[in-house]
């Protein structure tokens, strides 16, 4: 059993009203990660956030069932077993990361430039996926394609039984260019009637170029909600990014947008600076800066900067 | 905003002062087992230590060995192939680990250990330096790293 992690310290500061500066324990995670032959893995990562805690109340005979005081969350965020089959097909079922785009998969924050995300992350494509799946790597002449099919309970079913009938389906697919340094283009899609019974159908876009010193990195999604009665609505979003690696240092800027419901000024842009000094390959000092501009009139705009200690507790 | 614009520039100008120097002297070669027949390109090698072909054509699995981080022979090996210091394609495949995408992880040993692994192994590839290859029989070189 290959047991790691990660973990991160930050110090906020916003000018966002009612926003006081502050320390935040924002992740403890753990990876298990058993070979159990050449074909069979297993794979666990529990996730503890904003410094947990939970304690229940013994009264004699009694224990509350109130948990007053508890904050924080512990979060079983993957757990999945893989049967590598060949590399061409490899089947896994459990909970896994919902293959879409790159930041739904590559978000650990040893190894992603900012401590928030892009704000239509986990917005459009759900964060996991319960179900099964089949991915694997195609040889196409000098390129490779990635696919990722899978099926799942769809958003709002975590871990037991799903609230309707209709799974959830999706697919990605990716073309690399090995010839290049680094060339990643590809496309997700993603169908899932929801509880309440509101059809919710996504689609996105991304790209990754690693070219001299020089990272860009941009993904686009959007869905159409059908709701059983009412107008259906878009959500929207889309992210560019830059990297420039100068030795030990990460340099970089980002543009994201997202709107969350269209024609209701849900809009939301983040304009981002940031600057990572990578002490190791497992240690990462970052410092980043969002400016956050806001279409909803009655809202002001603000201020977000974060500085952040992340340590990848290696295997 | 203006602040953290000039604490940028600040850190700019310290990155540059604190840039490595990519290029380790020592030249380095890429070995596999004298009885494998599979010819390899240098892009081969790429798509091998990317963890996007894990096969050899025979359908074997390939056992990879890396050299520890900090070696100057995995910093010469990683400039030539991925073009990226040892460090960043170290933290790639950690990234690989953690989001459970990785397929073949590299296992990392001494360069004196990797020859002897690769003579014994007919699937496996590593890397060791120039030098040490004349202690290392059973094993042929596909690529030279200067």
């Amino acid at each position: 059993m290959n047991i790691s992690g990660y973990t991160d310290l930050e110090y906020h500061d916003s000018s966002a009203p009612g926003a006081e500066p502050g320390f935040r324990l924002h992740h403890m995670s753990l990876f298990f990660e058993k070979r159990i032959t050449d074909q069979w893995r297993f794979f666990s990562e529990i996730e503890y956030e904003d410094g947990p805690f939970i304690e229940y109340n013994y009264n004699g005979s009694n224990v509350d069932s109130e948990c007053e005081g508890c904050y924080g969350k512990i979060f079983l965020e993957a757990m999945n077993f893989t049967y590598a089959w060949d590399p061409r097909a490899q089947f896994r079922g459990g909970r896994f990361f919902t293959p879409a785009g790159i930041w739904s998969i590559d978000h650990y924050p040893p190894f992603v430039p900012t401590q928030l995300r892009p704000q239509h992350i986990r917005e459009i494509f759900p964060q996991v996926v319960d179900g099964v799946t089949v991915f694997g790597t195609l040889p196409l002449g000098g390129m490779f394609v990635n696919y990722d099919i899978y099926l799942g309970n769809g958003e709002g079913n975590p871990g037991s039984e799903d609230g309707n009938s209709e799974k959830a389906t999706g697919a990605k697919l990716s073309l690399l260019f090995p010839a290049l340094k680094y060339l990643e283009i590809g496309a997700s899609i993603y169908n899932d009637t929801q509880n309440d019974d509101q059809e919710k159908e996504a689609i996105g876009a991304h790209l990754k170029l690693k070219i001299w010193d020089f990272t860009l990195q941009g993904e686009y999604a959007t869905a159409t909600n059908t709701p059983v009665s009412g107008s259906s609505f878009d959500q929207s979003g889309y992210y560019a990014q830059l990297l420039y690696d100068i030795g030990k240092w990460t340099l970089g800027g980002r543009y994201d947008f997202y709107d969350a419901q269209e024609n209701t000024q849900s809009e939301s842009i983040y304009n981002s600076v940031f600057v990572n000094y990578h002490v190791t390959e497992a240690i990462v000092l970052k410092l980043e800066h969002h400016q956050v501009e806001l279409e909803d009139p009655a809202a002001e705009d603000y201020d977000h900067t974060i500085g952040s200690v992340v340590i990848y507790l290696g295997n | 905003m203006r602040h953290y614009i000039t604490a940028l520039m600040i850190l700019m100008s310290l990155g540059l002062s604190t840039m490595q120097s990519a290029a380790a002297g020592e030249r380095v070669v890429v070995i596999v087992n004298k009885d494998n027949q599979q010819s390899l390109s240098q892009q081969d090698i790429k798509n091998i230590y990317g963890d996007i072909v894990i096969q050899w054509e025979n359908g074997k699995n390939i056992t990879v060995y890396n050299l520890p981080v900090d070696s100057e022979s995995r910093e010469a090996f990683s400039q030539k192939i991925f073009g990226e210091s040892a460090q960043r394609v170290a933290a790639d495949e950690s990234n690989r680990k953690i989001t459970n995408t990785i397929k073949n992880p590299t296992k990392i040993k001494g360069a004196r250990l990797v020859a002897q692994l690769v003579a014994k192994n007919p699937d496996a590839i590593g890397y060791i330096p120039l030098s040490m290859l004349k202690n290392a029989p059973n094993v042929k070189v596909v690529l030279q790293i200067d």
